[in-house]
């Protein structure tokens, strides 16, 4: 667009100058012109003056003073004029005012016959040059009385200094003005300096482009100055014709480039006012799209995006709150809904827990009965022989009592399973714990090298429960340590440490520890000890333990196990020290 | 008085066994297979004391000692039992049971029980 508009620039600028130079030559020849006419006019009047004509019609002392007198008047009177001289028709130069250098140059008038006397005969000849200045001669021929020619007067003149302003009015500035002959040969500037003249050939008209002698393009054009034999040349350079093109050039270019600066910082501006926070809202509304529910966006203003960044923080907030508390209610309900589950399982564990009991008690119960006249049917026979064969060898005797031993052991496991298949309700009384543990430890058969420790304070409190539960639970912990300490030994082989240690759990509580040295309970063990039918020896249905809870229980204590393998076990049978209230 | 006792139980072999034991201390022993044999053997003679099982088919243990007690008020019944409900000892206590012994029966307290009744 630039380049469109200064190439236009540049042709309208061109074509101007080119009117420019070519009107400017003619207008200034036509200055000229009407000055010559004055001085011409001047000249000749210079020339009919009384002094001047008696002097060359008489040539006296006192006439030539006269004379000289005038003429100097004139000359002082133009600065133009730099000498003027008087000729006869066959003297030559008889009188000189000013420069004598100037009045010499080669003026010849026999040479110079004036042909036109449109101005009284005067005229005006081509430039001479002298030295390094160029001057002109304006010529008035003097005339007699009668009218014959007694010579002529010459003003040596230099070209108008006078006419500068006037000439830069009517041309303008960087125009070179020059004045030459028509017929060639001397140049002048307009300060009557000699010159060399147009570099090119001249011919009136147009005007021309040429290329100076320093290379630069030019325009010229040149015109007739009548009724000298004079011509005007006026040449301006290409480059001063286009200044205001390249002028309008370089502003473009510096208004394009302030626009473009302008521009990129307004984009710039505006990206950081406007992109910039609206990018930094998407980008943080992606992270809370992708789960970033913490992300906030860090945008203070009091603008409507600085609105939209509050407005975001605040959903943001609102979602994160959200999606918090709903976390909390699914994780809260999953807890419930776990703990339901688990208790679910529990009573689902309990319930079958208790029908298989049901029918393990009817079982037992059924079985026990049975059992029981076989076994009384079995006592009383070995109890006959017993007596009737009181002479017979040793050995029936010792057979005798193996029987009698065996239909124990068979007895003992008839009461668990009917023990286990209805438990009676407690008949509570006061019971010494000591009393207590020493009887069932005579009841008990405890080899001879198992120790017994008894740690039972006197000041223990009394305990309220079933005297015979409560004896056959401790009977049971005792034979079961007593077991666990003779392990696949015979009894006599049988070494260890019986404790058996009361204390006080806590106000109502006593607590009763049965504590062997054998190998232990392993610890996927000690909750299944309990369940009916679980046992780790090789004989024995697994209802000793779970009979004992059972009874504990139901005398409103517990019992329990701790044990490390290979340290031995400990039983605790807690007690009440006082009736529980009814529920 | 006769060291009498009448034995009843419906294990045959229980009152064999019980009776020889009985005899072996000094005892007339009779068995009687079930309630109503054993009313009828005591109807029939007198016997010191009755030994008998609680639990039987027909007439229980008590519903015979109770008709004992209506013929022979001053009769001494000693029960047996396997494994009993407490109500039906109470009962039995109540009908005027001398003791109420679990099976299997420890023998030689049998015989000191039975000769402290007749003593």
């Amino acid at each position: 667009m630039s380049g469109m508009a200064y190439r236009q620039l540049e042709a309208t600028l061109l074509d101007a100058a080119r009117d420019r130079v070519a009107n400017g030559a003619q207008r200034l020849a036509d200055v000229f012109t009407g000055s010559a006419w004055g001085q011409r006019v001047r000249a000749q009047r210079l020339a009919s003056d009384p002094t001047i004509v008696r002097y060359l019609s008489r040539p006296t002392e006192s006439a030539r003073i006269a004379a000289e007198e005038t003429l100097d008047g004139e000359r002082t009177t133009d600065q133009r004029v730099v000498a003027i001289s008087l000729w006869t028709n066959h003297h030559g130069r008889t009188l000189v005012v000013g420069n004598t250098v100037f009045a010499d140059s080669g003026f010849s008038a026999a040479d110079e016959v004036p042909h036109d006397s449109a101005a009284g005969g005067s005229w005006i000849g081509p430039f001479i040059a002298v030295g390094d200045s160029a001057i002109y001669h304006l010529i008035a021929p003097v005339f007699g009385r009668a009218g014959e020619t007694l010579g002529f007067l010459v003003e040596s003149r230099r070209v108008s200094t006078q006419s500068e302003r006037v000439t830069r009015a009517l041309i303008g500035d960087a125009v070179v003005l020059m004045f030459g002959n028509a017929t060639g040969g001397v140049w002048t500037d307009e300060h009557a300096k000699r010159v060399a003249g147009p570099s090119m050939p001249v011919s009136t008209g147009v005007p021309v482009e040429f290329r100076g002698p320093h290379g630069d393009v030019r325009l010229g054009a040149v015109a007739a100055v009548p009724p000298t034999p004079w011509l005007i040349w006026v040449e301006i350079p290409r480059s001063a014709v286009l200044a205001p093109a390249r002028h309008f050039l370089v502003s473009m270019g510096a208004a394009a480039l302030l626009i473009i600066a302008v521009g990129v910082v307004a984009a710039w501006l505006l990206s950081n006012h406007i992109t910039a926070p609206l990018d930094e809202i998407t980008r943080a509304a992606e992270d809370l799209a992708g789960g970033d529910y913490a992300r906030r966006v860090s945008l203070v203003r009091a603008d409507e995006l600085g609105r939209l960044a509050t407005a975001f923080n605040t959903m943001a907030q609102q979602v994160q709150d959200s999606r918090t508390v709903l976390e909390e209610r699914v994780a809260e309900r999953t807890r419930e809904l776990q703990e339901a589950l688990e208790g679910l399982r529990r009573a689902q564990d309990e319930l079958v827990r208790r029908e298989r009991l049901a029918i393990l008690g009817q079982l037992a119960g059924g079985v026990g009965h049975e059992l029981r006249n076989p076994l009384g049917v079995m006592t009383n026979a070995v109890y006959y022989l017993g007596v009737v064969l009181a002479d017979a060898p040793p050995t029936v005797h010792d057979y005798l009592a193996i029987l009698r031993t065996q239909i124990g052991l068979s007895e003992k496991i008839v009461t668990d399973l009917l023990d286990f298949a209805r438990v009676k309700s407690p008949q509570r009384e006061w019971i010494v714990l000591e009393d207590l543990v020493a009887q069932q430890l005579g009841r008990a058969c405890i080899p001879a090298g198992i120790r017994v420790e008894r740690e039972l304070p006197a000041d223990l409190p009394l305990v309220s429960a079933d005297c015979t539960q409560i004896g056959q639970v401790v009977l049971n912990l005792i034979t079961n340590a007593i077991q666990a300490m003779v392990g696949s030994r015979s009894c006599e082989e049988a070494t260890g440490t019986l404790l058996l240690r009361g204390r006080v759990l806590d106000e109502g509580r006593v607590a009763l520890e049965v504590r062997d040295t054998g190998p232990g309970v392993l610890p996927e063990h000690l909750e299944q000890i309990f369940e009916p039918l679980f046992t780790t020896k090789a004989r024995g249905i697994g209802l000793g333990l779970a009979v004992s809870r059972t009874l504990a229980r139901a005398n409103g204590g517990d019992l329990t196990v701790s044990s490390r393998p290979g340290s031995g076990a400990s039983f605790s049978l807690v007690m009440l020290t006082s009736a529980p209230t009814p529920a | 008085m006769t060291k009498r006792v009448l034995i009843v139980d419906d294990d045959r072999q229980m009152v064999r066994t019980l009776s020889d034991v009985v005899r072996l201390h000094g005892w007339e022993a009779q068995g009687a297979y079930s309630g109503e044999e054993a009313v009828s053997s005591v109807e029939a003679q007198p016997f010191a004391i009755v030994l008998m099982d609680v639990r039987m088919d027909g007439m229980s243990g008590v519903d015979t000692l109770r008709a004992m007690k209506r013929l022979r008020p001053g009769i001494h019944v000693i029960l047996m039992t396997a494994h009993t409900p407490g109500d039906v000892i109470a009962d039995a206590e109540r009908e005027g049971a001398r003791h109420v012994l679990r099976k299997p029966v420890p023998l030689p307290a049998l015989v000191e029980m039975l000769d402290a009744i007749v003593a």
